[in-house]
């Protein structure tokens, strides 16, 4: 039994459960964004997105389940 | 305060938080419901009036006839690929929570960036190529099959394969995930294929991608490029220290199709790659959630665009 091409050609990398958060960052959920000392994350730079597909590979936008 | 804006996201869609800042610099009354979090709330929906009630850690909101819009960041449908046995009670939260988000389609009279039902048709690889090609796009040839004859008698040399919806799986503690694949049709086995239909287009190999997002009218559009030069197959192969995005004008042309797209498949957002080729550009897809932050930058303003048109949402409403 050959296995399908999508297979053979897949990439693999070790499993995570959700992207890395960066240290010593809060979710603030009444402001809807995450906070790093006070100053809103994504001000920082602080876990911009830096592909098209984000560091982990469940499609465009985290589609996986 | 009033809910003008409601967002559904994520909590690890990080680049939401740029447009919910703007939203509150602007004034806009805005709450963000992140699909990890909808246990810690209290939510309650009238369908038929509409209205939503929320109460929990984002704090307790009305969401009724003050709604303008809705920034709707979430999975269409559901991909299983937890690679191990979900519990009764795990099944059950997630299909029941995608259905309420799903739901949330009863505020009809409200702007969508963008509407689920437009998203889930326009997920579909051969739909866009289909609407596109209506559109006067170029697209690449293309077969949706799983015979390898079917392969071969459209193309020859090499061949790109593509799946049809994102394949990432697990398996023990890895994750799988399948980029755009180039293959000599020629060793094409039956077996490679027989399990499950891919998508075989001629490959584009005298190419630049490009990557186009638009949001309303609203277009932004760069090359994407390895050491000042196109990049030969799937750029995500290509380490990301070496790509360089360049902002370039987009020909009117180029520029009318996209937006004639977006109308087609009643996208107020979206996220195109195309293909630069000496014979004109290619349509490749379309991702109607695609990934935006980034590429936003204060000379590029995506975010700020997003957060303008979802306070004011503008031009022609393609959410119903």
């Amino acid at each position: 039994m050959v296995d399908h091409i999508l297979l053979t050609r897949a990439h693999r990398s070790p499993h995570r459960e959700r992207p890395d958060v960066p240290d010593e960052v809060e979710y603030d959920a009444a402001a809807g964004y995450w906070l790093k000392d006070g100053e809103p994350l994504w001000t920082t730079g602080g876990a911009k997105p830096l592909t098209k597909k984000r560091d982990i590979e469940t499609g465009e936008d985290m589609k996986g389940e | 305060m009033s809910v003008e804006v409601l967002i559904l996201s994520s909590l690890y869609d990080f680049s939401t938080d740029e447009v919910v800042h703007r939203l509150r610099k602007a004034g806009v009354g805005c709450v963000r419901l992140n699909r990890e979090q909808l246990t810690e709330h209290r939510l309650t929906l009238d369908p038929s009036r509409p209205s939503l009630t929320i109460d929990g850690p984002v704090g307790s909101h009305v969401v009724n006839a003050d709604l303008r819009s809705v920034f709707y960041r979430q999975p269409v449908f559901l991909r299983d690929s937890s690679g191990s046995p979900l519990s009764t009670a795990e099944q059950l939260e997630r299909s029941q929570w995608m259905a309420f988000l799903r739901a949330l389609s009863v505020f009809r009279d409200v702007a969508w960036m963008n509407f689920p039902a437009a998203t889930y048709l326009a997920e579909s690889k051969p739909y866009q190529l289909a609407m596109a090609s209506a559109c006067g796009m170029q697209t690449p040839d293309t077969v949706v099959t799983n015979a390898a004859t079917a392969v071969q008698d459209r193309f020859s040399g090499e061949t790109a394969l593509k799946s049809l919806d994102s394949v990432l799986l697990r398996e023990g503690q890895d994750s799988l995930f399948t980029y755009t694949t180039f293959v000599s049709t020629d060793s094409l086995s039956e077996d490679a294929l027989r399990s499950a239909p891919v998508i075989a287009q001629e490959a584009l190999v005298e190419k630049t991608d490009l990557r186009v997002t638009i949001v309303g009218q609203r277009v932004f559009a760069v090359q994407v490029l390895a050491g000042g030069a196109a990049i030969f197959g799937d750029w995500r192969l290509t380490p990301k220290s070496d790509l360089a995005y360049k902002d370039v004008p987009l020909s009117a042309e180029d520029t009318a199709n996209c937006l004639k797209l977006m109308r087609t498949l009643r996208l107020s957002f979206g996220a195109l790659d195309l293909a630069e080729t000496p014979t004109g550009t290619f349509f490749i897809e379309v991702n109607p959630t695609g990934e935006w932050g980034w590429l936003s930058t204060p000379d590029r303003p995506i975010g700020a665009a997003i957060a303008g048109w979802l306070a004011s949402p503008t031009g022609q409403s393609y959410d119903r």
